[in-house]
């Protein structure tokens, strides 16, 4: 009851405060660019989900509904694609996810497969993981996966509500988060990960928020609804859904806003620095955006899924200046 | 005496093989109606829940339509309750689910019966002057008529699935020949 009469509270409160913040004028990257079309043939897309940029700006697309990762260049020409449906090694069901390790492979978080398979870039398969022989260590849906600066590999674990950490070579250490709303450490349908000065930032997506951990588990700050309490909304901060996160080297954290059709930039303490995008399929207008990175220029990508495209926007770090 | 202990093995064996022969499985294909599918987490999270249902064969996922088509293989022992679970897992709820299942037809307690494997059992109804009621005799009559004593294909949507005998809405009935319709 104290819990109910809390959260009405908050809301009201949010309600209030943000009524104030949705006039501010906020710096915008501008689109600069956007491609994709919809189709099953190599270098078309169907229900794109993830995205990773490699250091030398080759754009690696989870192309989820065929199964497969696509290549292109910057601009979206089409490079080369590898994998296809299946359960065995080096086929997919369903990648959700892409992670780009410092080294140059390519991580592939699979919601069907349970798994996540590291390529080389080329689409050469170099080691499974999929957390065998630990119970703890089982993955029912991944969702997303991320390599952190100790080289540990981070699952975001969709069905379990929770991040399931391995190590290098994949043996299960640890896991992060609970399932359950409102609390920090609380997770709800996971579906990113990114990292900002050694912390775990995780896109709880259906707790509509982000939450920033310790890499051994311990919360330190969430985001999204007042007081990262998670109340879904579309006033600025908040979120519909929170499914795709990543960062820039000047310490930004970019938030794909998947029903509010946008994103929200925000500085590594979670303030909000700005917003862009709109539901449609014009120039700069998203159809319910999943995941996005920044290429080594500082250009941002973000996947258009509903759109079956990809965008491309200026880099932050200059607007305004 | 030898060829008569040779005959008793025989007939005991050909038993023992016969009762070894897994359950012949009878949902052939399902089309289930899911109300919130906007997200890929979802609906892929959805096909996930749903290949592991038993004797699931194929998964298609019809976004915009709100829609999923299962096609089952000839072995297995689906259920409407897995089938249900399987989406509650993914974490939504059944809408409608529509069903083609073979079996054979059985009178119980004055009801017809498709009888499709073992724990398989659906109880068919009819659509009778706006309202939807246990068959009638003159239906059930066509039926057995159809069936001809032999197994059939009903194809309908099912009411009440939370029900061990789930009852199905008779939309089209088909006989089964050499195991197919």
């Amino acid at each position: 009851m104290r819990l109910y009469a809390l959260l009405a509270f908050t809301a009201l409160v949010a309600v209030i405060s943000l009524a104030g913040c949705s006039e501010q004028v906020m710096a915008r990257p501008a689109p600069i660019d956007a491609w994709g079309e919809t189709g099953k043939e190599p270098g078309k897309l169907f229900q794109p989900t993830g995205i990773a940029v490699s250091k030398e700006g080759t754009v690696f697309v989870a192309d989820t509904g065929n199964d497969r990762i696509e290549a292109f260049d910057a601009s979206g020409k089409f490079l080369w694609t590898f994998g296809r449906s299946g359960e065995g090694p080096g086929e997919f069901r369903r990648p959700m996810d892409i992670d780009i390790d410092r080294n140059g492979p390519l991580y592939v978080a699979e919601l069907g497969g349970d798994r996540v398979q590291v390529f080389t870039q080329r689409g050469e398969l170099v080691r499974i993981i999929r957390g065998e022989g630990a119970s703890a260590g089982s993955i029912d849906g991944a969702a997303g996966a991320s390599v952190s600066p100790e080289d540990e590999v981070y699952v975001a674990d969709f069905y379990n509500d929770r991040v399931v950490v391995f190590n290098f070579e994949g043996n299960y250490q640890r896991v992060i988060g609970v399932s359950g709303r409102v609390l920090p450490g609380r997770l709800h349908y996971p579906t990113d990960l990114a990292w900002i000065d050694g912390r775990l930032i995780v896109a709880d997506a259906y707790n509509n928020r982000i939450q920033v951990f310790t890499p051994d588990g311990e919360p330190v700050s969430r985001w999204g609804g007042y007081l990262g309490s998670g109340i879904p909304g579309s006033s600025p901060g908040s979120f519909r859904v929170a499914t795709g996160v990543a960062t820039d080297s000047a310490g930004h954290i970019y938030v794909a806003d998947f029903e509010n059709h946008r994103v929200q930039v925000f500085d590594d303490e979670g303030e909000l620095l700005s917003v862009f995008g709109s539901q449609g399929g014009g120039v700069g207008e998203f159809e319910r955006p999943t995941d996005l990175d920044m290429g080594p220029d500082g250009r941002i990508f973000v996947v258009d899924s509903g759109n079956d495209r990809i965008q491309v926007f200026e880099d932050f770090r200059k607007v305004g200046q | 005496m030898k060829n008569k202990n040779m005959a008793i093995s025989i007939a005991l064996g050909l038993v023992l093989g016969l009762s070894a022969i897994p359950t012949r499985a009878e949902m052939r294909a399902a089309e289930l109606r899911v109300n919130g599918m906007t997200c890929p987490f979802c609906v892929f999270g959805i096909e996930k829940k749903l290949r592991h249902v038993s004797g699931v064969n194929e998964v298609e996922v019809f976004l915009d339509e709100g829609r999923i088509r299962l096609v089952f293989s000839a072995e297995n022992t689906a259920t409407v309750r897995e089938i249900e679970n399987a989406v509650e897992d993914a974490g939504f709820e059944l809408s409608g689910l529509s069903v083609d299942v073979e079996g054979t037809l059985v009178e119980d307690d004055g009801a017809m019966v498709l009888q499709a494997g073992e724990a398989s059992r659906y109880r068919l109804i009819e659509r009778n002057a706006g309202s939807v009621q246990p068959l009638s005799p003159e239906a059930k009559r066509r039926l057995r008529a159809k069936a001809a004593g032999g197994k059939v294909l009903v194809s309908g949507e099912v009411h009440s699935h939370s029900d061990d005998a789930p009852a199905l809405l008779v939309e089209r009935v088909e006989p089964v020949k050499d195991g197919r319709p």
